[in-house]
């Protein structure tokens, strides 16, 4: 009589713990598979970033040599022609109005020049910092006549890390010249907001705009992607505001949870 | 000795057949709007055990009164039948695919087959072991699924997991329950003084762990929905 309660009773224990046996077993593999799983993202993660930031060293390292090239041979030769032209007004007078267009010329061309090299020298726009390189290219682009740029100039340091400031001028750069190459744009503001250890870039154009979407799916968009790209390698937000017929909006932000 | 006795065993059995279901109706009254259909079959289910037991008290007290014998074994029967629907309808919406419709289907055919083949054989005033034991195994199998899949694919925190605690809380009496009460019948039959501390030890204890846990788990689907809706304020 008491065997059967008693065999009813272990019985009943012994499912219970072969059922508790289970849960313990999902439960501990489960962690394992998710711990796993994390590692797993953590690493493809790491050599995204890495590969990225390859990417970005080798372009780096390619803007300098060029800027670098640029500055020794390029201007050395437009300054030996201008040494020539110079030359040439001294033995002959009598051209020397006829060659004063191309002198002017030449000054411009020597000046973009400088000015371009400087925008792809790192080690330049490094020691310059960010806002004066916006200055810079500011000052190339109204050269160029091509569109009005509004600046407000800004002083001081930026809230930003060196690395940062660099991709920063890389977007503000890509962003400029899908402005000039795509979207017929008159007007071109940029502004910057620096206060409260925040940093914000807003670049404006009045062009043609684009849908945003379409593009991003199409593969034209390897200079949008480039944005995009750069923004999260500096851990910055990128937000683009653009629609067919109303201009663009590019605002780039330091993410706040940096700090 | 043997009145203490006598008390402890009421005191145990109002416990797991009131108070614990009480809980767990009031946590699921509680957090009702924040329920999705699958918790609301869940809280549905402790609702028809609740009719259930009222049904249960009045045929007793009609029983006494006309000097019948006391039994309410139709009224557990028929609570039987719909306390399954509900909870493999509820396994099914869990998973919500088209598989678990026909093993859901298939898994009610079969205990419906055992119900009335016990049903036919014993007659409708004898509890249906064999069909509550074939319940039971069918449940713990599903559930167990929904552990497993809870656990490998939704893997989150436990204190953020009502459907963990619910399952385990299931798990322990439906598993637990299945050797007493394939037995129930023969004992009742052959050992019924032994029977009832059989089922006051087995039955009352998995039935308090059962409701406590669902009741816990109404109250972690009511915090975790506040805990959304502030940090979407936020």
């Amino acid at each position: 009589m008491n065997d059967i309660v008693l065999a009813i009773v272990w019985v009943t224990l012994l499912v219970l713990f072969l059922i508790a046996g289970i849960l313990i077993v999902f439960f501990v593999s489960a962690r394992q598979r998710l711990r796993q799983q994390i590692e797993l993202t953590e690493t493809k993660l790491a050599f995204e970033r890495e590969l990225r930031q390859v990417e970005t060293e080798v372009s780096e390292h390619i803007m300098s040599q060029f800027a670098q090239e640029l500055h020794d041979n390029i201007g050395q030769l437009l300054t030996a022609m201008h040494i020539q032209l110079e030359n040439q007004k001294l033995d002959h007078p009598h051209l020397s109005e006829g060659l004063k267009p191309i002198g002017i010329y030449l000054e411009e061309v020597t000046q973009q020049l400088r000015l371009l090299s400087r925008t792809f020298n790192n080690d330049y726009l490094n020691h310059i910092g960010l806002f004066a390189a916006i200055q810079t290219e500011v000052e190339r682009l109204r050269v160029l006549r091509r569109f009005e740029v509004s600046w407000e100039p800004v002083v001081g340091p930026t809230n930003l890390g060196k690395n940062q400031e660099l991709m920063t001028f890389r977007i503000l750069q890509e962003i400029i010249q899908n402005a000039l190459r795509h979207a017929s744009a008159k007007k071109l503001s940029i502004r910057v907001d620096n206060k409260n250890n925040g940093f914000e870039m807003l670049v404006a154009d009045d062009g043609k705009g684009f849908s945003l979407d379409e593009t991003l799916q199409s593969q034209k968009a390897s200079g949008l992607r480039n944005i995009l790209k750069r923004s999260r390698l500096a851990a910055m937000e990128c937000i683009i505001e653009t629609s067919p017929g109303k201009g663009s909006l590019f605002i780039i932000k330091k993410m706040a949870t940096l700090d | 000795m043997i009145h203490l006795h006598s008390i402890n065993k009421m005191m145990l059995s109002i416990i797991s057949n009131l108070i614990c279901p009480a809980i767990a109706l009031s946590m699921g009254i509680l957090s009702y709007r924040n329920l999705n259909e699958f918790w609301r079959l869940l809280f549905f289910q402790i609702v028809a055990y609740g009719i259930t037991l009222i049904i249960s008290y009045a045929l007793t007290a009609y029983q006494k009164s006309q000097g019948q014998d006391e039994n309410t074994q139709i009224v557990y029967n028929a609570f039987m039948l719909i306390e399954m629907l509900i909870l493999i309808t509820a396994a099914h919406v869990y998973f919500n695919v088209v598989w678990s419709k026909h093993l859901a289907f298939f898994a009610y055919g079969l205990f419906l087959m055992v119900f009335l083949l016990q049903i036919s054989y014993n007659g409708i005033h004898t509890f249906a072991n064999y069909a509550s034991a074939a319940q039971s195994t069918i449940l713990t199998l599903f559930y167990g699924a929904i552990v497993y899949q809870y656990f490998f694919f939704h893997p989150a925190p436990l204190g953020r997991s009502p459907e963990i605690w619910m399952c385990v809380g299931l798990l322990a009496f439906l598993a637990g329950c299945i050797p007493y009460i394939t037995m129930i019948n023969y004992m009742q039959k052959t050992y019924p003084r032994e029977n009832i501390i059989l089922y006051g030890t087995i039955i009352n204890i998995l039935s308090i762990v059962r409701y406590l846990l669902l009741a816990f788990g109404f109250f972690l689907v009511h915090r975790n929905t506040l805990a959304l809706k502030t940090k979407t304020y936020e």
